[in-house]
């Protein structure tokens, strides 16, 4: 009957599943999925991590190069390219194909959060001033997609950058080349790592955490808040439907809630290295 | 962009050292040892099949949506068209993979069509006209192989699917080096010597997939095929026990 109506009416469904106050994967509104970060998994990759809430996981592995700064960017400062994809592999809906438009519109959300929580301060990737930086490629691979792919994804490069080890390497000056000693290698330091929440919103002020698939195709808008420790780093609303002051001082207050959980789980597994669950 | 690379840990590696006198390989096996395979099949719920597998440090994630409705470029009136798709990861390999899309891969292109043929051999397509399957192999980690880890990894995720299959398709990669039939390449040992990949139906004993790198001489062929084909066999054997003890872990379930 609920598999008939589901097919059918998915609208009229989630709605009587609202108001008995729990959805249909049986949480509460503002529960979120049990989630699991895995780190260093990948061995060719200079840092890796796996994240998986829900139905939904990503990869997330590092690879650490050497270039030349250009002559119009800061010779003192590397870069981060963190790129996200979503092949046709992780939902039935996708295609094969060039890069959708919602991978490249998180991509670079995710470089921008990244920049904006100062977590990574660049200079720390400058081999040499104007001859040598490191660039780490963060790629993401969305390896199954039950909705918010961003907070998981975020949570990967968050997780993949505590894992990530660089190699010693030294500019000689006198022969004008670099020596990379690979197997030396050391952590970075880290500020506060960004780590968001997103909600969805039904009936304009009902708010949903953690929307799987189904509800993030349903609901009326989605408010995706980030936090990098105490601050704030990105309040991102899309969709259609309004929402009164008061509930977005709820959407604030339980993604502040969330990002402190994520915070405690990639913490556990900064120092025991393997698994670790959490809500 | 990129103006140094320092060389990967095994740069330079020669025949010699790939195999020592007493007849072990560089990781410590004998010259007719598989890698240890670890397989799980039905790692994602959204899927129809999917299957996890591990052989040695190459892992590789299969994943299957359908038998559903064609699309209508794809949909024959008398057959299931199969569609693969073969994505290897930026980060997989020693050095920094060009990015995947936009065409820019031949080889992965190649691999994915190579796939498809070797897995139409084996899917009972004639039943289900007019849909397609769609197979996705996504490399997370390459160190040799890898094709042949990919196939077996297609096989259990459509064995998951519960897709009607002929047989198993069971492949592994196998090589030669100073008179010395190997199997189960690792990357180093892909590097230093000719790399011949079979892929086998253990029932009928027929071969639906062979591909060879470098030249070896032709003499060797019929004892390296007896090799190979003896290994897909070692395959077969561990991904018919993980898919054994997968059916009976979910009829326990129930």
């Amino acid at each position: 009957m609920a598999a008939d109506m589901r097919a059918i009416q998915p609208e009229s469904l989630y709605k009587l599943h609202l108001e008995c106050e729990e959805r249909p994967d049986g949480r509460k509104l503002d529960a979120a999925r049990t989630t699991v970060v895995t780190r260093g998994g990948i061995t060719t990759a200079d840092g890796s991590a796996f994240c998986r809430s829900g139905h939904t996981s990503v990869l997330c592995g590092i690879k650490a190069e050497v270039c030349t700064p250009a002559t119009d960017a800061p010779p003192d400062r590397g870069w981060v390219v963190p790129n996200l994809e979503l092949p046709a592999l992780c939902h039935h809906r996708f295609r094969p194909g060039p890069p959708s438009e919602a991978a490249q519109t998180a991509s670079a959300q995710l470089l921008q959060l990244l920049d904006a929580s100062g977590a990574l301060d660049r200079t720390q990737l400058c081999i040499e001033a104007g001859q040598a930086v490191w660039v780490l490629y963060c790629d993401l691979i969305c390896l199954s997609h039950d909705g918010n792919v961003l907070d998981v994804a975020l949570l990967a490069l968050s997780a993949a950058l505590t894992d990530l080890r660089l190699p010693s390497a030294e500019w000689d000056a006198t022969e004008e080349r670099l020596r990379v000693k690979p197997a030396q290698r050391t952590p970075l330091k880290l500020g506060p790592l960004p780590l968001a929440a997103t909600l969805a919103v039904f009936d304009k002020e009902t708010l949903v955490l953690d929307p799987a698939g189904d509800e993030e195709m349903l609901c009326e808008a989605s408010v995706t808040v980030a936090w990098a420790g105490d601050s704030m780093v990105l309040l991102d609303k899309t969709g259609g439907c309004e929402l009164s002051l008061e509930a977005m001082d709820r959407c604030i207050a339980l993604s502040k809630k969330r990002s402190l959980e994520l915070k405690k789980l990639l913490d556990c597994c900064t120092q025991s290295g393997e698994v670790e669950k959490g809500e | 962009m990129c103006a140094y690379m320092w060389a990967p840990p095994f740069s330079a590696v020669s025949t010699m050292e790939l195999l020592s006198d007493q007849g072990l390989r560089v990781d410590g096996r004998r010259a007719h040892e598989l890698r240890n395979v670890e397989c799980r099949l039905g790692v994602f719920g959204r899927a129809d099949g999917s299957a996890y597998l591990e052989q040695g440090n190459t892992r590789v994630l299969a994943t299957v949506y359908g038998p559903h409705e064609a699309r209508a470029a794809q949909r024959r009136h008398d057959v299931a068209s199969i569609n693969c798709q073969y994505r290897q990861a930026v980060f997989s390999g020693w050095e920094r993979g060009r990015r995947a899309g936009g065409g820019g891969d031949r080889r992965a292109q190649e691999l994915g069509a190579l796939l498809q043929n070797t897995l139409e051999s084996v899917v009972l397509v004639e039943l289900y006209p007019r849909s397609q399957i769609d197979v996705y192999v996504q490399v997370l980690q390459a160190d040799g192989g890898t094709y042949a880890t990919c196939v077996n990894a297609a096989t259990l995720a459509l064995i998951d699917a519960g897709v009607a299959l002929r047989d198993y398709v069971c492949a592994c990669s196998a090589s030669v080096l100073r008179d010395q039939p190997l199997v189960d390449l690792n990357s180093l040992e892909t590097s230093g010597a000719p790399e011949l990949t079979a892929a086998l139906l253990p029932r009928s004993g027929r071969l639906p997939l062979l591909e060879m790198s470098q030249r070896f001489h032709v003499d060797k062929l019929g004892e390296l095929l007896d090799v190979a084909e003896t290994a897909c066999r070692d395959v077969h054997t561990i991904l018919n026990r993980a898919v054994r003890r997968h059916v009976s872990a979910r009829s326990s379930e129930k």
